[in-house]
């Protein structure tokens, strides 16, 4: 198990040169002056002509870029063009931040929508089902800078029952994480439901009745077990999703998470902190990808057994 | 399993702690800000964030009040000794926040720096800090390089702020969390992205704030900031949107304050290219558009239309009785006469984001005169990129002359050798404009500097270089136990003077 885990990581490591060389090329080819967008429209050609040279954006493309990797590979990220702040250590001051609003958005948004899907397979056509299926069309198609927008002034300004902004504290969480995981619910929702009517069919569900099993205990440990695959599989893409941070939420609650760190950074041409953004956020979907693949073994024995059996030939498998 | 359970609430328990901000009422004044700054050295940017930030924590040796005048600060006062050179009395009884005594060596240092800044050659370029003389602890003879009449009005700009040698050379990359100015705030922490925390500095030589504690809250979303101020979340807004003024002005328990800035928005072409160099198609263009409309409806009827190039709050600004004003028929005269009774069609390069609605009326109020107008959105690098390299026609362009001299609106804007990178993206040309542009920066006399400028204006309008349209507005919300909150043309605000009741 854990020589698996160290190969997928350091299979990610070509994958991450890869991503370096093809943002840092989109960038460098693209229109527009860095130094330029960072001194605004009143900037003279003398004040450009200094603060590219400060920044080393004279330097042809293979100087720059050779620059880059070059400290890339000694752990520095470069500094923000715009704000000298050190880019890694303004990710890793943001990320934990991020990494609370997804964390919380998608458990919230996976338990609402799990136990919602489960009874609309039980109860396939049933008022109960109409209505959570029409609410996960609702879910999917409403702006979440919208829905947040209009919480904020029923809950906050109508009601005051909670904090129109901040990150500060359970009661800053509530309304961005509700905001952020509607979106997320629908399409949980919709997938538990379908891959749930799949195995409720199943013979050895009719058999788990037949001897007497008792109703809950057929659905969740006979049919939700065999049914999760799919589930987990859609939570962890998500999940991957939003660990990059959700830059409406963020922009509409003031959370100084990932996403409008990074969305800005795109807008002011921000080259370091741009780069430094897309490779985290490859790793950390790298890295989500190989927990939803340990997870599955965690849920289907199945799976789990084929490491213990025969470990070379089922990694080299998985591996592709 | 148990045990991750534990280990996960525990990580929770330690980011939430970390991030929990404790406030209390009365001792601490919270302010939404819609931009965070880019650095903490008052000459590490020129963007409005970092301005907003440093004028509470550094001072310079003169500043703008309220209304744009200029008024001394750690200077007492000026002479002016020759052309080129300017005594400075400085103020005795100045400390920095480390504890260093305020002196003339600490000029001098500042304009050394300022010298090496790429943010500040525009501003304070025309100073020649080696020439500089300190002539005691509290006289300092400024030096400039050539005679310039606005000096004085550069050196209020937030850029030429005074900082001290110490604190610069200790704190060094980490100067950012220990900026050291003269000012009446402290930097406490900055927690980026999120906040900014301040205390009051006991050694300031000024009146001290009424508060203790200020805190500035990074809110993105202008309708946010304003209901933070409903709520009671927070005590005063920066910059809220017209069309949340609009509603607060019913509220009861919300004072909205608004304030003419040094900004001015317009719409212009590039007039070296065909058919905008045609001085006739762009008088038929200004006739064609009701600016007048075009304002009311992108401000909600809040804003005021610019009368001149620049704002009006800036010197030498003249409003100029419009000789190309609204007029459809005598638009349609005038395109006959420049060879175009049929029109042409062209494109408008604007930045999406603030000029959308007005390029979209303009374009329409142009089709009346057979002009059939492209409109291309780009997003602010792309639509600078673009005017500043003449690849645009028409373009909606806007500039704030942030010393509130007319030299920094008008030569940079239409002075030929600053076609393009300068400043001058509309690459007008005229001789006799640069003539009289160059004549007004060296003056000394300032009632003849006026007196140039308004030629210039004039001229300007009679050739219609710019469709001139909506006066830049900032509107602040605070509540109503706020007092003593002024709006500022260079849109940063004196937090110092407020206090609750």
């Amino acid at each position: 198990m854990f020589r698996y885990v160290l190969r997928r990581i350091l299979m990610m490591i070509p994958v991450l040169l890869g991503v370096v060389f093809v943002i840092f090329s989109i960038l460098y080819f693209s229109p527009g002056d860095p130094a330029r967008t960072i001194l605004g429209v009143t900037a003279t050609e003398q004040e450009v002509e200094m603060l590219s040279e400060e920044l080393g954006l004279n330097d042809p493309y293979g100087v720059q870029l050779f620059r880059y990797l070059q400290n890339l590979l000694r752990g520095d990220m470069g500094r923000s063009y715009k704000n000298n702040k050190s880019v890694s250590a303004e990710i890793m001051q943001r990320f934990p931040t991020t990494l609370l609003l997804a964390t919380l958005s998608i458990l919230f948004a996976a338990i609402v929508a799990i136990i919602a899907g489960i009874i609309s397979a039980i109860r396939q056509y049933s008022i109960f089902d109409n209505v959570v299926t029409g609410f996960s069309l609702l879910g999917i198609s409403i702006p979440n800078f919208w829905l947040g927008l209009m919480l904020i002034i029923l809950v906050s300004l109508q009601w005051r029952l909670l904090p129109a902004s901040g990150f500060y504290g359970p009661k800053y969480w509530i309304l961005p994480l509700i905001t952020n995981g509607v979106g997320y619910m629908a399409g949980i929702m919709r997938i538990t439901r379908s891959s749930m009517l799949e195995v409720i069919r199943q013979d050895y569900i009719r058999t788990a009745r037949a001897k007497g099993q008792r109703e809950i205990i057929v659905i969740l440990k006979h049919a939700l077990r065999n049914a999760i695959i799919p589930i987990i599989t859609l939570i962890g893409l998500q999940f991957g999703r939003a660990l990059g941070g959700a830059v409406l939420i963020e922009t509409v609650f003031a959370i100084p998470g990932l996403g409008k760190y990074l969305v800005d950074s795109i807008s002011a041409k921000d080259i370091p902190v741009i780069q430094g953004g897309v490779l985290f956020l490859a790793f950390l979907f790298g890295v989500v990808n190989l927990g939803v693949d340990i997870l599955y073994g965690f849920f289907d024995p199945r799976i789990s057994s084929q490491y213990k059996r025969n470990k070379g030939k089922a990694v080299r498998a998985h591996a592709k | 399993m148990k045990r991750k359970l534990v280990c996960l609430f525990v990580v929770l328990a330690v980011v939430l702690s970390s991030s929990a901000l404790v406030l209390a009422k009365h001792d601490t004044l919270i302010v939404a800000v819609d931009r965070e700054p880019s650095s903490m050295n008052p000459h590490g940017s020129n963007d409005a964030g970092t301005s907003f930030v440093t004028n509470l924590i550094y001072e310079g040796l003169v500043t703008f009040d309220s209304d744009m005048n200029l008024v001394p600060e750690l200077a007492t006062s000026w002479e002016q000794i020759d052309d080129t050179t300017i005594r400075f009395f400085l103020r005795d009884n100045v400390y920095f926040h480390n504890g260093e005594h305020f002196t003339a060596k600490d000029v001098k240092y500042t304009f050394e720096q300022t010298a090496k800044s790429a943010f500040t050659a525009s501003t304070l370029g025309m100073i020649d800090a080696e020439a500089t003389t300190v002539i005691d602890d509290y006289t300092i003879d400024l030096v400039l390089k050539y005679p310039f009449g606005p000096a004085i009005n550069h050196l209020a700009h937030s850029t030429a702020a005074i900082v001290n040698q110490k604190a610069i050379e200790e704190g060094g990359e980490n100067y950012d969390d220990n900026p050291v100015g003269t000012g009446p705030f402290m930097l406490k922490r900055w927690n980026s992205g999120d906040s900014i925390e301040l205390a009051t500095f006991d050694g300031y030589w000024g009146a001290k704030p009424a508060y203790k504690t200020l805190v500035l809250r990074y809110i993105p979303e202008a309708t946010t900031r304003a209901i933070e101020v409903e709520t009671g979340g927070v005590d005063i807004a920066r910059a809220i949107s017209a069309n949340d003024a609009l509603n607060l002005a019913d509220n009861p328990n919300v004072n909205v304050i608004s304030s003419n800035i040094l900004n001015t928005t317009y719409l212009s072409y590039n007039c070296s290219k065909p058919p905008f160099d045609n001085v006739k198609v762009r008088q038929a263009i200004s006739s064609a558009i009701n600016a007048d409309a075009v304002v009311r409806n992108v401000t909600f009827g809040l804003g005021e239309r610019a009368h001149s190039v620049m704002a009006p709050s800036i010197f030498g600004y003249t409003a100029i009785e419009e000789p190309y004003g609204y007029n459809v028929e005598r638009a349609k005269q005038l395109m006959a006469e420049a060879g175009y009774a049929d029109g042409f069609k062209t494109t408008l390069v604007v930045n999406a984001v603030n000029a959308s609605t007005s390029a979209e009326i303009i374009q329409n109020m142009l089709a009346q005169i057979g002009i059939e107008v492209e409109i291309l959105a780009y997003d602010f690098n792309n639509w600078l990129d673009t005017i500043v390299n003449g690849r645009q026609d028409m373009y909606i362009g806007g500039w704030t002359t942030v010393t509130g001299d007319a030299d920094y609106a008008l030569r940079n804007s239409f002075h030929t050798d600053n076609k393009g990178t300068g400043g001058n993206r509309s690459y007008y040309s005229n001789p006799e404009v640069d003539a009289l542009l160059e004549q007004a920066a060296v003056e000394m006399n300032q009632e003849i500097r006026a007196e140039l400028y308004k030629k210039v204006q004039e001229i300007l309008a009679e050739e219609a270089v710019y469709v001139n349209l909506q006066i830049g507005q900032v509107h602040l919300a605070a509540g109503k136990h706020v007092k003593g909150l002024k709006a500022h043309p260079n849109q940063n605000i004196d937090l110092w003077t407020v206090y609750f009741e």
